[in-house]
């Protein structure tokens, strides 16, 4: 019953979605719809606006100021060359905007182009209205009538004679003086330079660029500025570049929506918009928004999430390949789990837009890339500077400083936070610091770089895993931990340092260019676990059973990498329009790790398990290619190939359990290689009223078909193997997984709906193991499934909401190992800990009233149960969160609640032998849990200067 | 209207798509039967070296036991457990009448699906790895394991006798017994597994004659622990197949 309830909801809100697809297309307007693909900003092709006619405002009756006043509008220029929109930027008060208005929305002008096409742009304009002292008698006075004179002249230019004080239109000051010379005192509000400003904002609608575009979800460049990133069939996207005009060479900032066609098939973008709906408290959690995502917390907020994505059981980022800016996330060969992908350094008020890629269609999706890819896009917005105090339940505390300096790109800022907690149970604190600082910089007159320079900082108590049984029995509490030293010794530390660059530029033929990026990142990770209480035995070691099963964990990794990426213009080619891209990505570990058990009283080890050196090096290369085959109908295809190198110092080599060594040492040293290459192919037709059969559409269908979109994809990708349990000589066994997806998307000026298929099978898939803290193998698995995504923006209001369904499932038994030499599995069975249905609604509404901004919104997150393993079956889980905030100018006040109706809630659950009772011996499988956070209110101060 | 009817339609049949889920489990389904023991009925025999022995009472404390994946194993290189994937567990202790065929019900087993390569199991005194030291299970036979107890006759000799041993796990979080071999295939449908015992085995390694010099012609022979009649029925209950199991 709770299913059917959770899927109607789910239903509910993705149904609610479905009118925005069925609105006028007229009725676009520029807002914030951020569901974007991928596209890419070449400012050389781009011709700013320029003035045809332009009416001088009228000096307002009641306009007085010993100081000159200054309106800045934003206007937006339509295609036409028509004012189509004003908005006050800066007000100069109501009797200047409203004069200015009056005469700016008469103006006419040469529209902006892109790529010859004339679209729409907005441009900031400020008019300057000279001081105009009161007269000693003006509060006995109205003005007289000549005094501000609408000369109603207008000026054809030619976009460049409007100097700064000049008039040349007739019009008079405010006391009638005719305003003919330039040297005359400054009576009239002039137009100091109604060409577009150095700095100005463009908005592009339309078709947007045809230029190659790469992977969403990958480095930088595809969330650079100047690049256009889109998600699905169609997308708008603001992004901001800093770059040359073509004309003067002077740098502008840009603003502007372009819309691209990419390969389509199972992108999202998750936008600024969306991600601030709902409260997330960290990084890691505004993947929850994506659809089918669901983000766990296996040890309180203690360590890197559990990922789970459309059937893949993604651990800790097994099966997801994630990027932050130019710097991966993944930690290929860790001692905790295969591709840890720790995303507690994200502060969530600098990431500008989330790319999510489900599936693996793009060639730049290089390792990890087996559910699909994530990367962050950092940007601020909201310039100047930021401070955010937050306070709330359970001791938290958070502090939040951002500088973004006026004037620069969004990419310009410096960032850090600091939080601490109590935790909302026993053994659940930590304390955590971020810090971050990016810079972009014009390089060269055609392009721009970005440098990268974060640090991260954490340490927790761990609570550790409990056991339904003595939850329910009362041994232990539900938000406690067991009294056992070995339990109350749980802890974890992780920090990370990264440094990063990108260089972007626009090549002197028309329509390349090409990325570079450089990253180095350094992270340390230890954890102390102990999931199974005392169940570790060692035949060599008998007398230390009972000794208790806290592992310490210890990873340190050293990665250093680069990708250069070219990308042509579009060319013809057998009578079609194609675009390449070519790059290359390279990525080096240097990784020390060990575990070891402890007693934890005196931090005594009693056992080495692991101590081991490696080193890894990846060589990737990839080739992508675009046609446009026909108006509308677009191909994808590329190929990508990696040679993967491993070098292994395995120090406890070849130890055996009973065999006391005499004639050998400990160690095995030794390395492989492995090559992967793999197509990636799609086919998109949409939207349909841009194709070229848009016109064999019966008229009556066109509403509900031209808004349509269709593609279809398939891929090849891999993730790495756990360098350690390579041999020497070994041709690495890559985990090998083919995707196919299709999907159909609707869309619309304030919203989209679309639905997909996929099907991904995986050649060797993974589960955790929580014996030995691992994972370990299961043998090749399948998922097939659905999806549904809607996005809704209405004036104030956004909804979106997301249904996933999969069924994900054994090809095989697991393979045979001494423990179990006759697994039970079989093939068809499920895959434990994927959740069939994950649902997630996100539903905001903001109003503007007399300068109050008032913010509330509300995230729903349903995951139907979760198979376990030995045909049990987890609870399922209904959250709400919601948040609410009051603006006043430069000051927010904001109210974050987590798990609203204060649900008690496994957030993870796990089916495995544990023996935490001292009086019983207990080797089956046991339900354990990982309490979920109950209600958790957090207030926050944030002040902008 | 219509652009929404089929949104509609498409939204509903994905519905109807989600209301078709199967009921596929992870595999491997939680099981519990129940386990009984029974004995040969053989209250006479003629041991090897010609003694005709009969048994007054024959009785074997029988419990905790663990059924594993793990192939047979005494020496072990390859697993950290000895056991592997715990496949089912009877974590009480029962006695087990080995002069009675009658099935006696000795308690639930807990387990799961699966194939059974191997068992381990104590005799009614167990050392869990959590205990610092061994404790009794049952008191059923006043903490011994086994107790065997009749008369040996040879050449108008008649000894009486009454063995009682107790096997008490060689270390801690391990079994008295470990490794034997059992092969069995546990599913759904698995009602009950039967433990077999002939005490004819228990007492193979006895030296009779032995026993008879040790009669002091009054008091019933017994044996004390760590003496060679003491080890000899030590050994008898504990080294090759004393017991034998059938899932049915």
């Amino acid at each position: 019953m709770r299913r059917i309830v959770g899927m109607l909801v789910m239903a509910a809100a993705v149904f609610i979605s479905v009118p925005a697809v069925a609105q006028d297309k007229a009725e676009r307007q520029d807002g914030d719809k951020t569901q974007g693909a991928v596209a890419r900003v070449d400012v050389s092709k781009l011709v700013p606006p320029r003035r045809k006619k332009v009416t001088a405002p009228v000096y307002p009756p009641e306009g007085f100021s010993d100081t000159p006043v200054t309106v800045v509008f934003k206007l937006t220029v339509g295609e036409k060359g028509l004012v189509t929109n004003v908005e006050v930027v800066r007000s100069g008060g109501a009797p200047y905007d409203r004069e200015a208005v009056r005469a700016v929305r008469q103006w006419e002008f040469e529209p902006a182009r892109y790529e010859g096409k004339p679209i729409t742009t907005k441009i900031e304009v400020p008019i300057l209205f000279p001081a105009r002292p009161r007269p000693k008698n003006a509060g006995h006075q109205k003005p007289t009538g000549n005094a501000p004179v609408d000369s109603g002249a207008s000026v054809t230019t030619d976009g460049t004679a409007a100097a700064a004080g000049s008039t040349t239109d007739g019009t008079k000051a405010p006391d009638g003086t005719q305003m003919a010379s330039s040297d005359a005192t400054p009576a009239s509000p002039v137009n100091r330079d109604i060409q577009p400003r150095p700095t100005y904002s463009a908005t592009v609608t339309g078709q947007g660029t045809s230029l190659a575009d790469s992977a969403a979800a990958r480095s930088a460049t595809d969330a650079s500025d100047g690049d256009i990133v889109t998600t699905g069939v169609e997308t708008e996207e603001e992004v901001q570049t800093t770059a040359a005009t073509p004309a003067g060479g002077r740098e502008i900032v840009v603003r502007g929506r372009r819309v691209v066609v990419k390969v389509k098939a199972g992108r999202f973008r998750l936008t600024r918009k969306v991600l601030a709906i709902a409260p997330h408290s960290s990084g890691g959690d505004m993947l929850k928004t994506a659809p089918g995502f669901y983000v766990g917390h296996p040890q309180a907020g203690g360590m890197a999430n559990a990922l789970f994505l459309r059937g893949f059981n993604a651990e800790h980022g097994q099966d997801i390949e994630i990027w932050v800016g130019e710097a991966p996330v993944n930690l290929p060969g860790h001692i905790h789990a295969q591709g840890y992908a720790d995303m507690r350094f994200i502060i969530p008020e600098v990431v500008r837009s989330i790319d999510v890629v489900e599936g693996v269609f793009s060639p730049s999706q290089g390792d990890f890339a087996v559910a699909g890819s994530v990367h962050y896009r950092y940007g601020v917005r909201r310039r100047g500077l930021h401070a955010g105090f937050g306070y709330g339940s359970f001791g938290t505390r958070r502090l939040l400083a951002i500088w973004a300096p006026r004037g620069q790109s969004f990419d310009t800022f410096v960032a850090s936070e600091f939080r601490t907690t109590e935790g909302f149970g026993e053994n659940r604190s930590s304390k955590s610091a971020s810090v971050m600082g990016r810079y972009r910089f014009p390089f060269g007159d055609r392009g721009y770089g970005v440098v990268h320079v974060g640090a991260f900082g954490s340490r927790a108590a761990l609570p550790g895993v409990l056991r339904l049984d003595d939850i329910e029995s009362g041994r232990v509490d539900f938000y406690g931990s067991y009294a056992d030293p070995t339990a109350q010794a749980q802890s974890s530390f992780f920090t990370r340092m990264e440094m990063s660059a990108l260089l972007h530029r626009q090549l002197l033929k028309k329509g390349e260019s090409v990325d570079v990026s450089m990253f180095v990142v350094r992270t340390d990770f230890r954890v102390r676990q102990n999931f199974t209480g005392y169940v570790l035995y060692f035949p060599d070691q008998p007398e230390l059973v009972g000794a208790g099963d806290l592992h310490s964990q210890y990873n340190l990794d050293t990665a250093l990498g680069g990708r250069v990426e070219y990308r042509t213009g579009a060319r013809k080619v057998a009578g079609m329009e194609a675009l390449f891209t070519m790059g290359m990505q390279v990525r080096s570990d240097f990784i020390d790790q060990s575990e070891d058990l402890l007693y934890p009283a005196q931090n005594l080890i009693w056992r080495h398990m692991v101590d081991a050196s490696m080193e890894l090096l990846d060589l990737g290369t990839y080739l992508d290619s675009r046609w446009t085959i026909l108006e509308g109908l677009v191909a994808h295809a590329g190929v990508r190939a990696d040679s993967l190198f491993f070098e292994v110092n395995d120090r406890l080599g070849n130890q055996l359990y009973d065999i006391t060594i005499t004639n050998y040492e400990l160690g095995y040293r030794r390395d492989a290689q492995g090559t992967f290459i793999g197509p990636r192919f799609s086919l998109s037709i949409g939207p349909v009223e841009k194709s070229f059969f848009k016109e064999r559409i019966p008229k009556s269908l066109r509403p509900y078909l031209w808004p349509m979109s269709v593609s279809v994809a398939y891929g090849e990708g891999f993730r790495s193997p756990q360098p350690r349990m390579l041999q020497e000589g070994e041709k690495a066994p890559f985990a090998t997984v083919r995707s196919v997806e299709a999907t159909v998307k609707w869309s619309s000026h304030i919203g989209a709906l679309t639905a997909g298929t996929y099907y991904t099978h995986l050649s060797e898939d993974y589960v955790f193991d929580p014996t030995w803290a691992t994972v370990k193998p299961i043998g090749p698995t399948t998922r097939m499934g659905w999806v549904l995504q809607g996005l809704l923006t209405k004036g104030g209001f956004v909804l979106s909401g997301s249904l996933t369904y999969v069924k994900a499932v054994l090809d095989s038994p697991p393979p045979a190992t001494p423990d179990n030499p006759t697994p039970g599995e079989k093939a068809g069975d499920l895959l434990p800990y994927v959740p069939p249905y994950v649902g997630r609604v996100d539903a905001g509404y903001s109003r503007k009233w007399r300068g109050w901004e008032g913010q509330v919104g509300l995230g729903y997150t349903w995951l139907a149960p979760r198979p376990l393993p030995y045909s049990q079956f987890a609870d399922p889980v209904h959250l709400v969160d919601a948040s609410a905030s009051v603006t006043r100018g430069d000051v927010r006040v904001r109210l974050d609640v987590r798990n609203l109706l204060d649900t008690r809630w496994h957030d993870m659950e796990y089916n495995f032998v544990s023996q935490w009772d001292p009086s019983s011996h207990t080797p089956l499988p046991q339900r354990h849990i990982v309490a979920g956070a109950p209600r958790t209110v957090m207030l926050s101060l944030n002040i902008w200067y | 209207m219509r652009n929404y009817l089929i949104l509609l339609t498409f939204f509903v049949s994905s519905l109807v798509f989600a209301g078709c889920d199967d009921s596929s489990t992870t595999g491997q389904a939680l099981v519990a039967y129940t386990m009984y023991g029974t004995g040969t009925g053989t209250t006479d025999f003629v041991s090897g070296d010609g003694w005709d022995i009969h048994l007054d009472e024959a009785r074997l404390a029988f419990g905790p036991v663990e059924f594993c994946a793990h192939v047979p194993t005494f020496e072990i290189k390859d697993s950290m457990t000895g056991c592997g994937v715990v496949m089912g567990q009877l974590s009480v202790a029962g006695v087990i009448d080995a002069l009675d065929v009658q099935e006696q019900e000795l308690g639930t087993v807990q387990g799961i699906e699966g194939q059974i390569h191997s068992v381990s199991y104590d005799m009614g005194v167990s050392w869990p790895s959590t205990q610092a030291s061994p404790k009794t299970v049952t008191d059923a036979l006043d903490g011994f394991s086994v107790r065997v107890s009749g008369t040996a006759t040879k050449d108008g000799s008649e000894v009486p006798f009454v063995f009682e041993v107790t096997v008490t796990p060689p270390n801690q979080g391990l079994f008295a017994v470990r490794g034997i071999p059992a092969d069995g295939s546990v599913t759904q449908e698995t009602s009950s597994v039967v433990v077999s015992t002939d005490p004819v085995q228990w007492l193979r390694y006895v030296d009779w004659q032995k026993v008879k010099d040790m009669y002091d012609g009054t008091t019933p022979v017994t044996c004390s622990e760590g003496s060679t009649l003491y080890n000899s029925v030590y050994y008898g209950i504990t080294v090759g197949r004393p017991v034998n199991f059938e899932w049915r």
